[in-house]
C-alpha cells in the first residue's frame, strides 16, 4: 500500500462535500506542515499563518486533486509555495532556494537537534514539547513486545496491515486490533499532557 | 464495516484508528467522520494517534495539544467563511451543516432620498444591536433634541437631564451633526480612520424625510 | 526492535526547568494578552499602514441597526498624500484631501467648506496610537476574513471604565484596518464600520481627489478659519484630567454653515485621545436662544452632552461611556 491510500479515503470523502474529513487531514499533517514552514521562514509570527494559509488553499484546491501524487506530497509543495509567497510578500529573501526543497524523506523535516530554540519556541513550549516526547518514549518502552513491533513497523516502517500481518505472522485482525492497542496505551500516558488546559504551570 | 450509529465509543476508536492506517472501508470512513466531530473525545484520540506517530518517527514534533488545538479552531472560523466546496448532495444522511458565523456585509438598505443637507431632522433607526431587522421611527415635527438617559448611567445630580424610556427613539438634529462633523474630523484610529476617519465625519446614519 | 532513540537528557531538562522558573511570561499563545511590546508592535504596525497604503474600496457603516456606506479611497505617493471620502446614499455628500487642504462638498446645497489645516492636524490624522497599550489590553483572537482579505483578530479591551473595547480586523497583509467593532459593556457591538469591498496596494490616483476640488462652480465657498490655541490661553483647564485621555488638539474654529443661518460663531474645540478613540469637548458662549436644553444623548457609540457651564455653553462629545463624559465636564474649570 502506498502513502496515497492512507489518505486517499479521506479525501474521497472530502470531495463528496464532508469538510470534517478535511479537518481530519488537517490535525494528521498541521505539525510536520509547521515544521516545515518554519525551517524556510525565521519569523515565528508568520509560521503559523503560512500553515494556515497552506491548509485554506489546499482546502480551495482539493476538489481538483486526482491523486496524482500522494495527498502529503501534494500538500507539502502547497506549503512550500505559501511560504516562498509570503516570504516574497514581504520583500525578503527567502532563506533557502529552491533546489534546498526538492522532495526529501519525511526524516528530513525535522533536522535539529533537542536542545536548540527554534524562532517561534518559547523555553515553555520546549519543555512541553521535550515531556511530550519522554512520554511516548517511556510508553513504547513499556508496551509488550507484540504491540510495540505492530506500531513500529506501521509508523516507522510505514508497513501496510497486510505486510504488518506477514511479517509478524498474524493474521490482520490481529494487526489492526495491536496497533490499536499500543495508541491505546500511549495516548493514555498522554492524557495529562492534554487535559492540562490551562492548569499546568511550568 | 459495520454502519451502526449505535458503535460504542471503544469501536468508534478502534476505527479511527484504522481509519488513520487507511486502512478502513467508505463506510467506515464515513461513520468516523461524523463521530469524530460529534465527540470531543474522539477528537482527542485521532489527534493522539497522529502526534504519537508523528513523535516515534521525530521528537521535534512533539507539539503541545493545546498549540494544535488552537490551530484547528483558527481554521475553522476561516473555513466557515469559505464558500462551500461542493453542494453537499451527496452525503449520507445526518450531517450537520457547517453554518458560516460571519455574514457578509451588505450594502446600506434602501434608503429614502430626501436631502436638506443642513437642517433635515434625522431619524436613527432604532434596533436592538443583536441584527434584528432595524425599525424606522417617525421623523417629529420640531426640531428638539430629546434627552435620554444611556444604558447603565441614571440622570444624576449634574447634569440633570430627562431620561427616555429605553428604547424610545432618539433623534438628532442637524445642530448636534455639525458638532459630530467637527470631532470626526479627528477621527483617529477606529472605525475613524478606519481609512474612515473620514468615513465617519459623512453623517453616518439612515435618514429619511 | 527500536528504530528511536530517547534523546532527552535529564541534566538538560532540570537546567531547562531553572531557566524557565527565571524568566517572565512569554510570548503568548492566541488568545492570552499581548505584552507591552507586542501590543505597540501592533499599533504601531496600524498606524504606519494607515499612512502609507494606497487603497480604495467601500466601507460600510453600521449602528443602531442601520447602515450606511460610503466609497473611500486613500492615496500617498510619498510627499503627497491624497483622501476621498463619498457618501453612497442621496446625499452625495463628499470630503476631499489633498495634504493639508480639506474640501467638504454638499452638492445639493452647492455648498463647499474648504479649510487648510494646520500640517500638524492635518497630516496627523489622528491614528491609532502605540500608547494605547497603556489603556487598553490587546489580544489576539485568531483571524477571519474581510472583504475576501485574511485579517487577525485584535481585541482591545479596556483597563478602566472610561472607554469602550474595540475589536479590529487587522489585513494580515498590509496592517490595514479592515474592520472595527466598537463593544459595549456587555460586549454588544455599538458600531461597526467594515469594508464590503477593498483593493489595497493599488496605483495612487491623484486626479481622482484633486479634480472635484476644482469643479466647484456655482458652489458657495466658505472658508472657516481654524486658529491653533491652548486651554489655558482661552481661559480652561482640567482638573483633574481624565485617566488616559491626553490632549491632542485644541483650536478655535467654525462649525459647517447653518443652511439659510447667520454666520457660524466660533467655538474652541479641544479634542482629546487615549490613543485609540479621542473626546471632543467643545465650548462657545451661552446664547440663550440656542442653548435651552441639556441633552445627554447616544447614537451608535457616540454619546454626546451638551450642558451650560456658567456663561459658556458646553458640548463633550465621543465614543465612549457616558461617564468618562460626565468626567471631563465636571473637570473642566474655567480659570480667569
Amino acid at each position: 500500500m502506498t502513502a496515497a491510500d492512507t489518505d486517499g479515503l479521506l479525501v474521497e470523502r472530502f470531495k463528496r462535500g464532508d469538510r470534517r474529513a478535511f479537518e481530519m487531514l488537517v490535525v494528521k499533517y498541521q505539525r510536520r506542515i509547521e515544521r516545515l514552514i518554519a525551517r524556510m521562514v525565521r519569523d515565528s509570527d508568520l509560521v503559523e499563518d503560512i500553515a494556515q494559509e497552506t491548509f485554506i488553499r489546499a482546502y480551495r484546491a482539493l476538489p481538483q486533486f486526482r491523486g496524482e501524487s500522494a495527498f502529503y506530497t501534494w500538500l507539502y509543495r502547497i506549503a512550500v509555495n505559501s511560504a516562498k509567497k509570503a516570504l516574497a510578500d514581504l520583500k525578503r529573501d527567502p532563506v533557502l532556494t529552491e533546489s534546498a526543497f526538492a522532495m526529501r524523506e519525511e526524516d528530513d523535516e525535522t533536522s535539529r537537534g533537542p536542545a536548540e530554540l527554534s524562532s517561534g519556541e518559547t523555553p515553555e513550549s520546549l519543555l512541553a514539547s521535550k515531556e511530550i516526547a519522554a512520554t511516548v518514549n517511556a510508553a513504547i518502552e513499556d508496551l509488550s513486545e507484540d504491540l510495540r513491533q505492530a506500531i513500529v513497523l506501521r509508523e516507522i516502517e510505514g508497513l501496510s496491515y497486510d505486510e504488518i500481518a506477514e511479517a509478524m505472522n498474524c493474521p490482520i485482525g490481529t494487526v489492526r486490533s495491536r496497533i490499536f492497542r499500543a495508541r491505546e496505551a500511549i495516548a493514555e500516558r498522554l492524557r495529562p499532557h492534554i487535559d492540562a488546559k490551562e492548569g499546568r504551570r511550568w | 464495516m459495520n454502519n451502526d450509529p449505535a458503535m460504542n465509543p471503544d469501536e468508534m476508536r478502534r476505527l479511527l484508528s484504522a481509519i488513520a492506517d487507511g486502512e478502513a472501508g467508505p463506510a467506515e470512513v464515513e461513520s468516523g467522520c461524523g463521530a469524530w466531530a460529534a465527540d470531543a473525545r474522539l477528537h482527542e484520540r485521532w489527534h493522539a494517534y497522529h502526534l504519537i506517530g508523528d513523535v516515534l518517527r521525530s521528537e521535534d514534533l512533539a507539539y503541545a495539544p493545546r498549540h494544535d488545538q488552537a490551530f484547528l479552531e483558527r481554521l475553522q472560523l476561516r473555513l466557515d467563511a469559505e464558500p462551500a466546496v461542493l453542494a453537499p448532495r451527496a452525503l449520507a444522511q445526518t450531517d450537520t451543516p457547517v453554518t458560516p458565523r460571519r455574514q457578509g456585509w451588505r450594502l446600506p438598505l434602501a434608503m429614502a432620498a430626501g436631502v436638506m443637507a443642513l437642517a433635515t431632522v434625522l431619524v436613527v433607526a432604532n434596533a436592538p444591536t443583536d441584527g434584528s431587522a432595524p425599525t424606522i421611527a417617525q421623523a417629529p415635527q420640531a426640531l428638539m433634541p430629546v434627552a435620554q438617559g444611556t444604558q447603565g448611567a441614571a440622570a444624576e445630580s449634574v447634569p440633570a437631564l430627562e431620561p427616555v424610556p429605553a428604547g424610545g427613539r432618539m433623534v438628532r438634529d442637524a445642530q448636534l451633526d455639525r458638532y459630530l462633523r467637527a470631532h470626526r474630523d479627528y477621527a483617529a484610529a477606529l472605525p475613524g480612520s478606519l481609512p474612515g476617519g473620514a468615513g465617519r465625519s459623512v453623517s453616518t446614519v439612515a435618514f429619511e424625510r | 526492535m527500536r528504530a528511536w532513540r530517547s534523546r532527552i537528557d535529564g541534566l538538560g531538562l532540570l537546567a531547562l526547568l531553572v531557566l524557565m522558573c527565571a524568566l517572565q511570561p512569554v510570548r503568548a499563545a492566541a488568545g492570552a494578552a499581548l505584552s507591552d511590546d507586542e501590543a505597540r508592535k501592533w499599533l504601531a504596525r496600524i498606524q504606519t499602514a494607515a499612512h502609507e497604503r494606497n487603497y480604495q474600496g467601500t466601507l460600510v457603516f453600521s449602528a443602531d441597526g442601520s447602515l450606511s456606506s460610503a466609497r473611500v479611497a486613500h492615496f500617498n505617493n510619498g510627499a503627497q498624500s491624497y483622501e476621498r471620502v463619498q457618501a453612497l446614499d442621496g446625499r452625495m455628500q463628499q470630503t476631499l484631501r489633498h495634504n493639508d487642504r480639506v474640501y467638504t462638498l454638499w452638492p445639493q446645497a452647492r455648498v463647499a467648506v474648504v479649510e487648510e489645516r494646520d500640517p500638524l492636524q492635518a497630516s496627523l490624522r489622528p491614528v491609532v496610537e502605540p500608547r494605547a497599550a497603556e489603556s487598553y489590553e490587546l489580544r489576539i483572537q485568531g483571524s477571519g476574513h474581510v472583504a475576501g482579505r485574511e485579517a487577525q483578530m485584535l481585541l482591545l479591551s479596556p483597563r478602566d471604565g472610561n472607554r469602550f473595547a474595540q475589536r479590529l480586523w487587522i489585513d494580515s497583509r498590509s496592517g490595514l484596518v479592515l474592520r472595527a467593532d466598537i463593544l459595549g459593556a456587555r460586549q454588544q457591538v455599538l458600531e461597526s464600520s467594515a469594508f464590503s469591498q477593498v483593493e489595497i496596494d493599488v496605483k495612487p490616483q491623484p486626479e481622482s481627489v484633486l479634480q472635484p476640488m476644482k469643479q466647484l462652480a456655482g458652489y458657495r465657498q466658505v472658508r472657516p478659519a481654524q486658529v491653533p490655541t491652548r486651554l489655558e490661553q482661552e481661559g480652561w483647564t482640567l482638573n483633574p484630567p481624565v485617566s488616559g485621555f491626553r490632549l491632542a488638539n485644541c483650536t478655535r474654529r467654525a462649525l459647517d454653515p447653518v443652511e439659510g443661518g447667520a454666520a457660524p460663531q466660533p467655538v474652541l474645540q479641544a479634542v482629546f485621545s487615549d490613543g485609540l478613540t479621542h473626546v471632543s469637548l467643545f465650548v462657545e458662549p451661552l446664547d440663550r436662544s440656542r442653548h435651552q436644553q441639556p441633552l445627554l444623548t447616544q447614537v451608535g457609540a457616540t454619546h454626546t452632552l451638551m450642558h451650560a457651564h456658567g456663561d459658556w455653553w458646553v458640548t463633550v462629545m465621543g465614543d465612549v461611556p457616558a461617564q468618562t463624559l460626565k468626567q471631563f465636564f465636571q473637570a473642566l474649570e474655567r480659570r480667569r
